[in-house]
């Protein structure tokens, strides 16, 4: 996370490096890739099912305004309290005055990337109260003091030695290989902290703005009991998480389980509205939706806006080459593999080595062909390059290279004479038609490939000398 | 097989193959000739822009690409043997030329230009091109045909009738070979992660040729199964087509 | 304040991506469809077989005498002297308030609102078993829609390691789109105004976050029973 103070460079060399890592990613993307695969072919109409969500998610950012206000109003209808954020710290703000007012010392929370966006849980301890994650991969993190790695399986990268080896250490059991044990560890240990909780935080995966209701989409049940034991529920939402309709979700949460884990539906999905009702058992007393801003807003208006329709399903991540070879935590930012790469440079500008994660990307495409609302990923990471040139972030080898690529490739008697020059060279330096060492810049070209040596004469010299 | 006689292309057959891989625009030409139809090659086409719009040099880009549009104005179907430049004239010439200019002749080039397997295929309506290779051959899908052509169809037909070849399934055929234009060099490790996996799989198929459609992705593959040493040999799918694969290393 | 901030710089922003968001947004038909897998011929069959590779359990019984046998060697097989469940007249079932007065099992007092909800809570924890009826089941992924509310808690299908629900044929439909379209037939304007709740359940709990291996039951119950009825 932003506490990280080494460069993008070496975070990428560290993640290649890591060996394990590499192990984890490759059983877990495999996996991921296959089930989604496995759960669209079932379909009778995928692509159709694919535009619906697509048109679905563009018609809701339409009318994001007016959709937002029918949410909250609806919200507060039934006696729930709505936040409006701007950015991290009134998110923040909001939630920890709310717990110090509230007397809340213990804090069970379920998986919510915004949350991660806005640091809530260093807030909160900060502040003297105790957050424990309940997601059992976020669970694991949270014990081994990291971030999540991917947006689905935030603890990809751990095997099952580490996860032991924290479980032995934190909470005192023997340590074990068998994964169920560990699992029934981690339930005994957690199902405590719901007991005790006085509030659960969760995430939103579409707020409904007709009902006025949010959804939870899980497969353990942690969001079940996180927002339905304590007594206060606290709900945070990126602004752009909305859907007009309850029957949107007839959709919805079918590309969503299918693109995410290959699921039919996820195991549990709540549908939310405000506090308990009076006359029901269980639910809290209080319901708080923090809509969180934190850029979208603007976003929304930009050449970017195109990834605000994105479900966090986690597909792109998992078909990406390179988020495949490197995993999550090289990234940086809070939201990893290609839709991170789009949306980190927006939502965590102040990150160092930001401008570099659109540059992490071969632009091979695989990520636009399995998102579930078809975003052209690469389309937007190519715009972000464009505006870190614009910034003037490029390295200035490559801008004095690229201003001699346009005057020789507009100019075609230098374009001629360079290539002739470029070909003499290559015949000095290569030996049996291969070269096995390029001069800088491009020498890491042939750090582990040759290049061929280039022809006496080029095609168009040789085409124009025949016809 | 009918030949089109009277009909007239003009090949572009990109910077990469004009500098490093001439016989592939001899092979891409050899293929048209051999349906019959005059092929033309404009003087003074250098490069559709790709490398400095994908490094975000989009200033440089737009330059080098309306000086393409220049000079391939007026010239009839333009036919090039690469997804990946073809892919960057009708996928992002649109985006690069919005509200410009060239965003009217820009769309009337997108509307005459073609691939090579695609135009062979879908155009020309031909299968068999007449090509014989004694021994094994595996394809790779290259990403910008595969997924901004919808590529790879086409040319499983053209070497399904390639006589006494063996056409071997590639696992991971339609995974990127990492080499994505700078990203080989400005990313060289995690370039260089990805070709491993594309040389594991093509070390699995063991084919004789690991062919493709693009010159850039050969360069990487092909620089791969050199350093290691390894017995394939990659080629263009025009120079399997034309029989020409003897006539580089 | 922040809220007329940010609903300004949405006004700004639609201003501008408005017409391209809303051609997309026309891109496609946004009818929901009622189901999306082919269509199976016996949505019994479809549901049950469904439910089992998600490593739920279905009992398929005939009649409510049936149901009740069912649920009583269920109850056998977990020895517990209290149960969570939803209020007998809202599972709808005639004869279970019987039964399990017969069986000696009572219902936890589940109320968590007052001032002893952790108390509550640490008496029911030790329990075994949840009872529940559903809105709706939903053939094609083997779902369960429970709309809780008065009578009906959601601790019953949550809180102990077995969750035991009564489903009706009637009650199948093929698929999640046709599950909303009947919530809103059947309530319109009114589903939540009783509950703050709906839920889907779709099999047991589970996670696979340890090297991607499924284990069930981490925190919902392990064990889900639908006793299919009719």
């Amino acid at each position: 996370m932003s506490s990280q103070p080494i460069s993008f460079y070496e975070r990428v060399n560290t993640a290649l490096d890591d060996t394990s890592l590499k192990t984890a990613l490759n059983r877990a993307t495999e996996r991921f890739v296959g089930n989604r695969a496995g759960a669209l072919r079932a379909l009778s109409d995928a692509n159709g099912l694919r535009d619906a969500a697509r048109a679905i998610r563009a018609g809701a950012l339409a009318q994001l305004d007016t959709l937002l206000v029918q949410l909250a109003e609806r919200v507060e209808a039934r006696g729930g309290h709505v936040c409006w954020a701007s950015d991290a710290a009134e998110a923040q703000r909001y939630i920890v005055n709310l717990a110090q007012a509230r007397q809340v010392r213990s804090i069970v929370k379920s998986k919510s990337m915004a949350s991660e966006e806005i640091h809530l849980n260093q807030a909160l301890e900060a502040a003297g109260v105790q957050v424990v994650e309940t997601d059992l991969g976020e669970y694991i993190i949270q014990l081994a003091g990291e971030t999540p790695s991917h947006i689905i399986a935030p603890s990809i990268h751990k095997t099952r030695e580490q996860v032991s080896e924290l479980f032995h250490q934190h909470l005192g059991v023997p340590p074990t290989d068998d994964i169920p044990t560990m699992t029934q560890t981690a339930r005994r240990a957690l199902r405590q902290r719901f007991l005790q909780a006085d509030m659960g935080i969760s995430g939103v995966n579409f707020g409904v703005a007709d009902e006025g209701a949010v959804v939870i989409v899980e497969n353990e049940g942690n969001a079940r009991l996180s927002t339905s034991v304590p007594r206060i529920h606290v709900a945070i939402m990126g602004i752009e998480r909305i859907v007009a309709h309850m029957e949107d979700l007839g959709v919805m949460l079918q590309v969503l389980a299918r693109s995410a884990t290959g699921q039919k539906l996820s195991v549990y999905t709540s549908i939310i509205n405000g506090p308990a009702r009076p006359g029901e058992a269980d639910g809290p007393e209080e319901f708080h939706l923090v809509l969180l801003d934190n850029g979208r807003s603007k976003m929304l208006g930009s050449q970017y806006a195109e990834a605000l329709l994105c479900i966090r399903c986690g597909a792109c991540l998992n078909a990406c080459p390179v988020y495949q070879a490197i995993g999550g935590h090289a990234y940086g930012g809070v939201y990893s593999g290609p839709i991170g790469a789009v949306l980190t440079p927006i939502l965590q500008p102040d990150l160092p080595d930001v401008y570099l994660l659109p540059q992490a990307s071969s632009l091979c495409g695989a990520c636009q062909e399995v998102c579930p609302v078809r975003i052209a990923i690469p389309d937007l990471l190519l715009r972000h390059r464009a505006d870190a040139v614009k910034a003037g972030k490029a390295h200035p080898i490559e801008q004095a290279a690229m201003s001699s690529y346009k005057r020789m490739m507009t100019n075609p008697f230098l374009y001629r004479a360079a290539g002739r020059a470029a070909r003499n060279g290559s015949r000095l330096i290569g030996r049996k038609g291969r070269i096995r060492r390029l001069p800088p810049p491009l020498h890491t070209w042939s750090r582990g490939r040759d290049f061929p040596t280039l022809p006496a004469k080029s095609f168009s010299e040789m085409w124009e000398e025949e016809n | 097989m009918t030949k089109k006689p009277g009909r007239r292309v003009t090949l572009f057959v990109t910077c990469i193959v004009d500098q490093v891989y001439p016989g592939i625009g001899f092979a891409t030409a050899k293929l048209l000739q051999a349906q019959g139809i005059a092929v033309h090659v404009p003087r003074g086409l250098t490069c559709c822009g790709q490398m400095a719009f994908n490094a975000g040099f989009r200033d440089e880009a737009y330059a080098v690409a309306a000086r393409t549009i220049e000079v391939l104005r007026g010239h009839g179907d333009v036919v090039i043997p690469s997804g990946s430049c073809t892919a960057m004239i009708r996928h992002l010439y649109p985006e690069l030329f919005q509200r410009s200019p060239y965003a009217e002749p820009a769309a009337e080039l997108i509307a005459r230009t073609y691939e090579i397997s695609e135009y062979l295929v879908d155009v020309l309506g031909v299968e068999d091109v007449g090509a014989s290779f004694q021994g094994s051959l595996a394809y790779h899908d290259s990403c910008h045909g595969l997924r901004y052509l919808g590529l790879g169809r086409q040319a499983r037909t053209l070497l399904d009738h390639v006589a006494q070849a063996e056409l071997r399934p590639l696992p991971g055929h339609n995974q990127c070979c990492g080499f994505g234009g700078l990203f080989a060099v400005k990313q060289a490790a995690i370039s260089e992660a990805m070709l491993s996996n594309k040389l594991a799989d093509i070390e699995a198929t063991d084919p004789d040729l690991i062919v493709m459609g693009d010159a850039s992705c050969m360069t990487q593959i092909s620089g791969g199964l050199s350093r290691q040493g390894r017995r394939t040999r990659a080629r263009h799918l025009v120079e399997v087509l034309a029989n020409m694969t003897n006539e580089r290393p | 304040m922040t809220r007329s901030q940010i609903l300004a710089n949405l006004h700004t922003s639609l201003a501008s991506n408005r017409p391209w968001l809303e051609a997309v947004a026309r891109s496609a038909p946004h009818s929901i469809p009622p189901y999306v897998m082919p269509a199976a011929d016996d949505l019994d069959a479809q549901f049950m077989a469904e439910l089992h590779a998600i490593a739920g359990m279905a009992y398929p019984v005939a009649d409510e005498r049936a149901a009740l046998t069912q649920i009583a060697a269920l109850l056998a097989d977990r020895p517990s002297p209290q149960i969570i469940a939803w209020e007998v007249e809202q599972i709808g079932l005639a004869g279970l308030a019987a039964l399990l007065d017969q069986q000696g099992v009572t219902l936890a007092t589940s109320d968590l609102h007052g001032t002893s909800r952790s108390a509550h809570l640490q008496n029911m924890e030790p329990l075994a078993i949840c009872i529940s009826g559903v809105e709706a089941g939903i053939a094609e992924s083997g779902s369960l829609v429970l709309r809780h509310g008065p009578g009906r808690p959601r601790l019953a299908s949550l809180l102990a390691p077995c969750h035991i629900a009564i489903l009706r044929r009637s009650q199948l439909v093929r698929g999640l789109g046709e599950a909303l379209a009947l919530l809103r037939n059947r309530y319109g304007e009114e589903i939540f105004t009783s509950t703050s709740n709906l839920t889907l359940i779709t099999g047991p709990s589970r996670t696979a976050d340890i090297e991607m291996t499924l284990s069930l039951g981490i925190h919902g119950p392990p064990e889900v029973h639908v006793v299919l009825v009719g």
